[in-house]
């Protein structure tokens, strides 16, 4: 592992209780990469990136970002070290406005102490201020045509998925985790995320992507890792796919076993 | 005169309590059992430092909060490192201990008897001991609690304990320490919680652990829960109106002897109704529940 922004999983296992949600998965990502990972509902997918981005510990194996081994790491270190990821349900936090929602996402850990509060405005006001440029600047790389000052519940459903993304791109996230970007979405939408996945793949990013989606799945990754009963049971180039298995034998194997 | 100056001089110590309770429940969403506990150390050191050992009151003070501000992270720390509910059985717990180190250390507390003759505090020079004397400090006090209050809230602190209280997974993904901001947020709370301690020792000038029981806990809740959390109006509704209904009940005539119980009873009735039918309170933003 030299390159860097690169992420790898190592061996990784899970189980709740006696059933197995993730067995023995390896695999690896690259700057400037976007892996799909498709799999039939319970083929762990989700569990995966619980794993990743820190909320589940898992019971074997081991998870490398850019160089360090991050396993033991709890999900805000994760963060830090720029791991950004985009629920299912999205997450926006809808009592606040979209630019609090923004501002809340570029904060720094020693802007929000007690003492910097009472002594420290001056430079808290310095970095808002940066903070709110930076805004401006990703909501309009996401496209998000609506008022700074508006309460994100009133967004819409696409929009506010919108905003998830441009929450995570503010920090300067490098390595991106989209549970299912696109689910809900109409085509229009859909085409937009999936050209901002592509624009965010050249500039450098490193994008884990699970839809269930798959025609969406196989334009916007280069490869795919197909899991089934939390094995890994194929990984390659997108565009080889089809020609090497049979996508409704692979969900139907997984039927079959439950 | 002095009736009057006294609910007014004790509406100003509450202020404080209440509000500090609602930077937890209002703003982090956490429910503390043990807000009274923090009172009882900050009265308790104060009184002490000041009795025993001489002290100046701007050094009592400091104490106090310091003291109360330490003992929090033994609740704080073990607690909210876990999930779910038990930072409330944990202060519950604390405030049961409390209870029982204040009622069994005689050496130091002086037990059920409490402490007597605790001094007035002295500001260069100057006893403020006459009611209305003591009446606009404690305004003073309140007021500087509630601008150090309002700036903390209004801060990038204040906005990361909202979204704690929204959803602390998502506050985590965008790299939220959430249990370290909640436990700063606990210090800061109890630190508050002492402050009014401090007031309301020197005020009294005796104090025993009866003040500062489970039941006091809960009653700063209602005034929480009652009045509204989640913004700084909500709790001074509830301090005002809660601290007011029992003079009000005195005029209406009820029993001497059966009083105390019935104001529980309306308390408790109360906190039900509200929980039930509005559960943001009086003039509250946040729904606990």
């Amino acid at each position: 592992m030299n390159k860097k922004n690169a992420f790898s999983l190592q061996s990784i296992t899970k189980s709740f209780g006696g059933l197995i949600a993730v067995k023995d998965v390896s695999f690896a990502v690259n700057e400037k990469e976007v892996v799909g990972i498709i799999g039939p509902n319970g083929s762990g997918k989700t569990t995966l990136l619980d794993i990743v981005s820190g909320f589940l510990k898992p019971d074997a194996g081991r998870i490398f970002y850019d160089e360090a081994d991050i396993t033991r790491l709890a999900p805000h270190q994760r963060a830090g070290l720029g791991i950004g990821r985009l629920f299912q349900d999205i997450r926006v936090f809808n009592k606040l406005t979209v630019l609090e929602n923004m501002l809340l996402a570029q904060r720094e850990n020693q802007e929000e102490g007690i003492l910097t509060a009472v002594f420290a405005s001056p430079w808290i006001k310095r970095k808002t201020g940066e903070a709110v440029y930076n805004t401006r600047y990703w909501l309009d790389f996401v496209g998000l045509e609506v008022k700074e000052n508006s309460a994100a519940e009133n967004l819409s459903y696409g929009q506010e998925k919108l905003l998830a993304l441009a929450m995570i791109l503010a920090r300067n996230s490098q390595l991106l985790l989209l549970d299912e970007p696109v689910a809900g979405l109409d085509l229009r939408m859909k085409e937009k995320i999936l050209g901002l996945i592509k624009k965010l793949r050249d500039s450098g990013k490193t994008i884990i992507v699970i839809e269930h989606a798959l025609d969406f799945i196989f334009d916007a990754s280069d490869r795919i890792v197909l899991l089934n009963g939390g094995r890994k049971v194929y990984e390659g180039a997108a565009s080889k796919f089809h020609s090497e298995i049979n996508i409704k034998e692979a969900y139907a194997a997984s039927y079959a076993q439950i | 005169m002095n009736y009057l100056l006294n609910i007014l001089t004790i509406i100003a110590i509450y202020l404080i309590l209440s509000q500090s309770l609602n930077i937890l429940v209002g703003y982090t969403g956490l429910l503390s059992m043990s807000q009274a506990a923090f009172y009882g150390i900050g009265a308790y050191v104060s009184a002490i430092l000041m009795t025993v050992a001489g002290v100046p009151f701007f050094v009592a003070l400091p104490a106090a909060i310091i003291t109360a501000m330490v003992l929090s992270l033994l609740v704080s720390v073990p607690s909210l490192r876990l999930k779910g509910d038990y930072f409330i059985l944990t202060t519950f717990a604390f405030q049961l201990i409390v209870f029982e180190i204040l009622y069994n250390w005689r050496s130091l507390t002086g037990g059920p008897d409490g402490i007597k003759r605790i001094p007035s505090p002295a500001v260069f020079g100057f006893v403020i001991d006459a009611p209305i004397e003591y009446f606009f400090f404690c305004l003073i006090a309140t007021g500087l609690c509630f601008l150090f209050i309002r700036i903390i809230l209004t801060s990038p602190f204040g906005q990361a304990l909202k979204a704690i209280r929204e959803d602390e997974i998502a506050a985590q993904t965008l790299g939220k320490n959430v249990a370290k901001i909640k436990i700063k947020a606990f210090a800061a709370a109890s630190g508050l919680a002492a402050v009014a301690g401090v007031l309301f020792a020197h005020y009294v000038t005796y104090i025993d652990p009866t003040s500062f029981t489970l039941p006091e806990s809960i009653f700063l809740l209602s005034i929480v829960l009652i009045g509204g959390a989640g913004n700084i109006l909500g709790p001074i509704v509830g301090t005002v109106v809660l601290l007011l209904m029992p003079e009000i009940l005195r005029f209406v005539g009820l029993p001497e002897t059966a009083a105390p119980n019935i104001r529980q009873m309306i308390y408790g009735a109360l906190l039900v109704l509200f929980m039930y039918f509005r559960p943001q309170g009086i003039a509250g933003e946040y729904k606990f529940r």
